[in-house]
């Protein structure tokens, strides 16, 4: 990755009537990148992603796009002028071209031989060298997705943006194109941004992870960071699953319902611990403070819902063997040091 | 909980729908879309200011007790037409789509198929057999009847108008009734009520709309018609127009009327806004219907068949068979048809290139009102819909007053003509645009432009293209469309430039049947081409 910025966003903000969709966003993007917008329907993620490609124009703010202002301080440059690649939701092929003219779409039409060069190219990047000739109704979910992605791709843009861009494969689908994407984006060094609202494939895809919340950037950090520690109790709630153990702590220690627990960092006053299923760890005893209530298999892994004796449930994520059967009872810990948040 | 994230829907990504979100309207749309919308706006412009030029005389005339007479008639012309159009649409809709009438899908096309008949074609018809000294006459004369009811007037104006109308309700309410959830009707019989119950309190105020919308077309149709009343005679406005335009070396009266007119079609589309409420609340979607399970006649299987017989006699058969009947005679006497010829190709001529020039005009017009909404684009789009409300004769007598005063050159020239047919027709061509531009998802456009197309090159390389078939469709109706029209073709054809239309006006009103009947025939046969295929979509996804 290169130092300086391929997107710069600066204080941008987009309105609809009395809605800031976005609202005074910070953004940099750096060279050889995959950043995830994250956020749930209506945070702003795609207002986003259409005002660095021009489609939007900001009430405030600027955009960058590889040094050069693209928007706002005056200056006004057309989507067709920005060197910004867009992936469609639905990747809005041209139904009336074939795959390889779809692709060769983008590409400057005085310099033929190397457009088919180019065209054959990323075309053979995404593996469909052999379907140049066919029309894109004549292609699969995952195939079209692909040529999508070609055709974004010929003209070597800076940036690549994708919008929601696995939803609508069905889940079974799902998984193996995003491998497929996160290969050629690899494989053809694209710097990308995607939007999501599916946490898991945000964590998976990219290199950085932007929850967004309302217009505003709540967390921009690497998936492990954002999983490990989430800026706050709502960024926890929504990447991962959470429960919040409410306390009361005194700088480095928390008492809890579990009892003293370490802290991560200093905390004063009332707290909610955060606990992640697997931080939380069951030892089957009769004498035990908590009960099963039920069970989720997955095959990896498994999920228990359990009953405090003070009445909290809380959840725990064990391997695919245990003993315990809803019913029985156990006791709890949960060892190493937890982060914890003011309560609200 | 799993580890996926919660469903959300997805199929209306945040900052599209319905947003003014886009960068302003471009220049290359707007730009021809405001020529053509002032080209629509001017000819009207300029009637009022002609009639209000004449100040107190306009006034004068505008409320003269004649001019109030022809107001009554034409009022009460449109209102028995709009009447007997629902009599006769809603009940034929309702015994083709949800009963066990025998043959209903035969039925179900036959009562269509008299919208092919242009209402002059049908009105020389009703003379033609019906009239004094007509076909009904000489077969009834040995047996002692030398009287027919009048035919001329009110009851002739009426009786035709409504018969080459009516299926403009049934084939809305028809559709209504494919489209309607039938569950909603079984859920009415589930809780107890008759099939006659359901009918009056569950099926009837769903098709409100589709009743209200089909009659309102029945209506704007009887007011601007021009070519029934002439040859029945009936004073309505569009005739006294006429005669004023013809008779009065003062044109000032005929621009007074004009206005009336457009004036009283503004009160009744202003009404049906009005009263329309939240219309369209039945299911108008595709989908995948279930069958319905059609309600028994039983003993009124018969006379539900003779009522179709005898609409489709009526409004059918006998136009046919009296225009097949002169042909023939006509032919025997020795009726060249080189006439027809010559009319023929100048129909098309003028048809088509009206054609083209409308569906140029409706490309950039209907992308401006699809893309980039707003109150200009809103505004260019209405101006163009002007010509719904624009009776033929209006238009033509606008047209005319303008080419003389301003265009000189242009007056009584093909030029002229063809102008007014855009002026008039150009709705249909922007309204089949427009339902082709609703299908292409604005993803697809915004993809060429991230792909380094400009505007222009993104409306030349992927909108037009994926459009054709609309813009075809508008031009295909707009052509046949300007085929049929009289009153503009009456007042503003070239000296010398017979059309279809005016051939069979000309011979009709002067009772050369014979000599109408060949260009009555091929109109008809012509105008069959676009119900065909508007019966065939409509049946699609219909229940066998």
């Amino acid at each position: 990755m290169s130092d300086a910025p391929v997107i710069r966003a600066r204080g941008l903000t987009r309105a609809f009537g009395t809605v800031r969709a976005v609202d005074g966003v910070d953004l940099d993007v750096r060279g050889g990148g995959i950043l995830a917008l994250l956020g749930p329907s209506g945070c702003g993620k795609t207002t986003m992603l259409r005002l660095i490609a021009g489609f939007e124009r900001p009430d405030a703010g600027t955009v960058e796009v590889d040094g050069r202002v693209a928007a706002g301080a005056g200056a006004w440059v057309a989507p067709e002028r920005r060197r910004v690649g867009m992936v469609f939701q639905d990747y809005a092929l041209f139904p009336h071209l074939t795959v390889a003219r779809n692709v060769a779409y983008g590409l400057d039409r005085r310099r033929r031989p190397d457009a088919a060069r180019r065209v054959a190219e990323v075309l053979d990047l995404v593996g469909l060298a052999e379907l140049g000739r066919r029309y894109p109704h004549e292609l699969s979910g995952g195939q079209q997705q692909r040529v999508a992605l070609a055709r974004a791709l010929a003209p070597r843009p800076a940036v690549i943006l994708l919008d929601e861009p696995f939803s609508n494969l069905d889940a079974t689908l799902r998984a193996q194109v995003r491998t497929d994407v996160h290969r050629i984006l690899a494989d053809a060094a694209a710097t990308a941004v995607f939007v999501t609202h599916d946490q898991e494939e945000a964590l998976a895809m990219a290199d950085e992870v932007a929850v967004m919340r309302a217009g505003r950037i709540a967390q921009l950090a690497a998936p492990e960071a954002l999983y490990r520690s989430p800026a706050d109790r709502a960024v926890a709630g929504f990447v991962g699953e959470a429960d919040f153990l409410p306390g009361r702590s005194t700088g480095d220690r928390v008492e809890t319902e579990l009892g003293t627990l370490a802290l991560a960092a200093d905390r004063h006053g009332a707290v909610d611990v955060l606990l992640r299923p697997e931080d939380v760890q069951l030892v089957p005893a009769t004498d035990g403070d908590a009960v099963v209530l039920s069970r989720e298999f997955y095959g990896h892994d498994q999920m228990l819902f359990l009953r405090l004796d003070t009445g909290r449930v809380l959840r725990a994520r064990l391997g695919p063997v245990t003993e315990l059967a809803p019913g029985d009872r156990c006791r709890v810990t949960v060892p190493g040091p937890v982060l914890a948040y003011p309560a609200v | 909980m799993t580890a996926l994230a919660p469903p959300q829907p997805t199929t209306v990504p945040e900052g599209r729908a319905g947003r003014p979100s886009r960068p302003g309207a471009p220049a290359f749309l707007v730009v021809p879309a405001t020529v053509v919308a002032a080209g629509m706006v001017l000819p009207l412009g300029y009637l009022v200011v002609r009639a209000g030029g004449a100040g107190s005389r306009a006034l004068a005339v505008a409320a003269d007790p004649q001019t109030l007479q022809v107001l009554g008639n034409t009022a009460l012309l449109a209102a028995v037409v709009g009447i007997g159009g629902a009599a006769l649409g809603v009940p034929l809709a309702w015994l083709t789509t949800r009963t066990d009438l025998p043959g209903r899908r035969v039925w179900a096309v036959l009562c269509a198929v008299p919208l092919v008949i242009p209402t002059y074609v049908g009105g020389f018809a009703f003379v033609a057999a019906l009239g004094p000294r007509g076909m009904l006459q000489s077969v009834l004369a040995p047996l002692g009847v030398d009287r027919l009811p009048e035919l001329y007037g009110l009851p002739g104006a009426a009786l035709a108008l409504t018969l080459f109308t009516y299926p403009y309700v049934l084939l809305t309410v028809r559709s209504a009734l494919l489209g309607m959830d039938p569950a909603l009707e079984e859920a009415s019989r589930g809780l107890g009520r008759t099939p006659l119950q359901t009918f009056v309190r569950v099926t009837l105020p769903q098709l409100r709309p589709a009743i209200g919308a089909g009659a309102l077309l029945v209506v704007l149709y009887a007011l601007s018609d021009f070519g029934a009343v002439s040859l029945l005679r009936f004073n309505s406005f569009t005739r006294v127009i006429y005669v004023q335009y013809q008779a009065a070396f003062d044109r000032t009266p005929a621009a007074v009327l004009a206005l009336v007119l457009v004036a009283l079609t503004l009160v009744v589309l202003a009404v049906e806004a009005r009263t329309r409420g939240r219309a369209r609340y039945h299911r108008t979607g595709g989908g995948v219907r279930r069958p319905v399970q059609p309600a028994p006649l039983g003993r009124w299987r018969w006379p539900a068949t003779v009522f179709c017989a005898g609409v489709v006699a009526l409004a059918l058969v006998l136009p046919l068979t009296v225009i097949v009947y002169w042909l023939v005679r006509g032919l025997a006497a020795g009726e060249p048809l080189r006439l027809t010829w010559t009319a023929a190709l100048n129909s098309v001529r003028a048809s088509g290139m009206a054609a083209v020039l409308a569906a140029c005009a409706a490309l950039p017009i209907a992308v401006l009102g699809v893309r980039h909404r707003g109150r200009l684009a809103a505004a260019l789009e209405r101006a163009t819909y002007l010509g719904y409300a624009l009776p033929g004769i209006v238009v033509a007598l606008a047209l005319v007053f303008f080419g003389i005063r301003y265009a000189g050159p242009l007056y009584q020239t093909l030029a002229l003509l063809v102008l007014a047919y855009v002026v008039r027709f150009l709705p249909q061509a922007v309204g089949a645009t427009r339902s082709s531009v609703l299908q292409v998802p604005p993803s697809v456009e915004e993809a060429a432009r991230s792909l380094g197309r400009t505007g222009p090159a993104v409306l030349l390389t992927v909108t037009a293209p994926l459009v054709r078939p609309g813009v075809l469709a508008g031009a295909a109706l707009v052509f046949l469309t300007a085929m049929k029209e009289l009153p503009a073709t009456l007042l503003l054809g070239p000296a010398g430039y017979p059309t279809l239309a005016t051939t069979i006006w000309g011979a009709a009103s002067e009772a050369f049947f014979a000599r109408a009947a060949a260009p009555a025939l091929l109109l008809v046969l012509l105008s069959g081409v676009p119900l065909a295929f508007l019966l065939r979509s409509r049946e699609v996804g219909g229940p066998a």
